[in-house]
């Protein structure tokens, strides 16, 4: 009932170990002068810090022991996230697979899928990528229209996918596509663990309001996916999709945000032009309510509650916090932060679309947590 | 009882509007080997206020026990109505307040029970939603009436996160409350919205749920 485990003295030695080691692990090029990096060094720094990340052991920090993993819990996670990013860890493109995909095989895969594909995501030779949204399934995901058409052996597929990041260096995509047009909603979708290194993809990025290009659109024309990387059954890629998502990400995804707030209100605390400390103690004190609500949603969680009655809490609470914090950041105008700021604020508006629209969050709340039916 | 058993027991008196002091009782059950003839009659805890004392529930004959639990004062109080709950128990002089770890335990319980309030009052606004027609419907249809009773739970859920933490981090228990009361009544300010004008009204009562938070972050919300 009580949520005592950060005060356990195990957590303590855990952060410290992390500590010590992203002390060690971080290039020293990335920690004293990342912002004379040119984009391919950044981009190879990246990639090596997947590899440290797989050597040193932190790369399936909550991933059963029987799969390469730590067999941790999240809480753990939390504190590899806070320590690394206290030392300015940078991030790797491994990501969407250890926190995906890895999961996503773990709970629905194939016995000869989790051989296949598990060590490949924790050692990051592969790189995976989402192939969810599409420009007219945005916010109604199951509308998916890209199609997948049972062939001799496997399938075809053909469509657009769009927000796909990572899509440039990914050599899979872990796709959701529609394998039925007669069957009802939510039962005629398929997922797949689709190769994307063969003709017949396209990846085009796209630029971001901030100037950046995280993310890309994707077309696959004709594609092929062998009859065994189908994951789940086949038409019931929706309920894969949305169970393994829903309970693995929120947590994972929570405490990364919960460490760009760090970062944000931190900078805030110290900003040389903030006006209204009182402002900045405030997202401080909020940024620490952020933290105990994921322990709390993880005690639940632990204690057998469906991870979306907190999940969506969660997805808004981050969310608005860090458009807060950016907000202030603006408010403050101060004139040696002010590119930082402009840039932070631009990428922050995207906090509340991308994940579930806050929109949807709340519909969720309403619709699943409250029960007030429509 | 666990301080978390306690919070528990506070939140559901909240959500009651449980009037006598309960969840008061349970901490000084907590804190003192009292005689049964004191937890009978109900104790309340004081919190130090300049040069008085302060306790957050009207009870007829208010014990007042120091820290070994000894009843320093035991007098009767001028009866107080319902929505003129402060000053309760004034007594001056240098009585044993509630201070230190019990007044941070105090915070955490109080705390919860705000988080009581928002729940009676966000359960009362879904009733609400989905009685209350308009537009030939009930408002429930309606997304930005939807989306106020989501925010109301959101707010409510922070609130109760925030309880927890209180209940674990003594050291700020101040700040963890405050943080607790303000979402409690965010919460509550979105389920009188939901209610529309007849949510303005005495005769519905939601004010007496919303008194019941600002009084409790009067006394247990700490300086902030």
């Amino acid at each position: 009932m009580t949520m005592t485990r950060f005060d356990d003295p195990a957590a303590d030695r855990f952060r410290a170990d992390v500590s010590a080691w992203v002390a060690e692990a971080i290039p020293a090029e990335w920690r004293d002068g990342r912002q004379a990096l040119g984009p391919d060094d950044v981009q190879r720094i990246q990639r090596s810090w997947d590899e440290a990340l797989f050597e040193g052991g932190f790369a399936g920090l909550s991933w059963p022991e029987e799969y390469g993993g730590r067999g941790f819990g999240p809480i753990e996670e939390l504190i590899y996230y806070e320590e690394s990013s206290k030392a300015n860890a940078p991030d790797g493109f491994g990501r969407i697979g250890r926190v995906l995909a890895g999961p996503t095989i773990i709970a629905a895969g194939t016995e000869q899928q989790k051989k296949k594909y598990l060590p490949r995501i924790l050692d990051a030779s592969e790189i995976w990528c989402q192939g969810f949204s599409e420009p007219g399934a945005g916010s109604d995901l199951a509308a998916v229209t890209t199609r997948a058409v049972k062939v001799d052996g496997g399938y075809r597929i053909t469509g657009q996918k769009i927000w796909t990041s990572f899509a440039q260096y990914s050599t899979r995509c872990l796709m959701l596509a529609k394998s039925s047009t007669e069957l009802p909603r939510h039962h005629n979708l398929s997922f797949f663990l689709l190769d994307m290194e063969q003709d017949g993809i396209d990846v085009r990025p796209i630029r971001q309001i901030n100037g950046e290009q995280e993310f890309n659109e994707v077309f696959f024309t004709d594609v092929f996916v062998p009859d065994e990387d189908l994951i789940g059954g086949e038409h019931e890629g929706w309920a894969v999709a949305m169970t393994v998502l829903s309970n693995e990400r929120g947590t994972t995804e929570a405490a990364t945000r919960l460490v760009e707030a760090t970062t944000e209100i931190d900078l805030l605390s110290s900003c040389c032009s903030l006006d209204k400390p009182h402002d900045a103690v405030r997202l401080q004190d909020r940024k620490e309510l952020l933290r105990w609500h994921i322990l709390r949603a993880t005690e639940e969680k632990a204690a057998g509650e469906d991870w979306f009655t907190a999940g969506s809490v969660l997805k808004v609470q981050w969310s608005e916090l860090i458009q807060d914090a950016t907000r202030l950041g603006i408010d403050t105008r101060c004139p040696i932060h002010r590119d930082y700021w402009r840039h932070s604020y631009l990428a922050s508006k995207a906090m509340s679309i991308y994940s579930g629209t806050n929109e949807i969050q709340r519909n969720i709340i309403t619709d699943r947590v409250l029960k007030v039916a429509r | 009882m666990e301080l978390r058993e306690i919070q528990e027991v506070a939140r559901t008196a909240g959500r009651f509007a449980v009037s006598t002091p309960l969840v008061a009782t349970l901490l000084a059950g907590r804190w003192f080997e009292l005689d049964q003839d004191v937890l009978d009659r109900g104790a309340v805890p004081i919190v130090r206020r300049d040069d008085r004392l302060v306790a957050p529930y009207y009870a007829d004959g208010v014990a007042i026990v120091d820290g070994a639990g000894a009843v320093v004062e035991s007098s009767g109080v001028e009866a107080a109505v319902f929505a003129d709950l402060v000053p309760l128990a004034l007594v001056p002089g240098e009585h044993p307040a509630l201070d230190g770890e019990r007044l941070a335990e105090a915070r955490a319980v109080f705390a919860a029970v705000a988080v009581g309030c928002a729940d009676i009052v966000l359960t009362r606004s879904i009733a609400w939603a989905q009685t209350r027609q308009q537009f030939g419907q009930p408002i429930k249809g309606f997304q930005a009436v939807r989306h106020m009773l989501a925010d109301a739970h959101i707010a409510r859920e922070q609130a109760w996160t925030a309880a927890i933490a209180a209940g674990h981090e003594a050291f700020r228990a101040d700040v963890w409350a405050a943080q607790a009361f303000t979402l409690a009544r965010r919460s509550i300010e979105f389920g009188i919205q939901v209610h529309g004008g007849v949510g303005y009204t005495w005769e519905v009562g939601l004010q007496h749920h919303l008194d019941q938070v600002l009084e409790l972050d009067s006394l247990f919300g700490g300086d902030r």
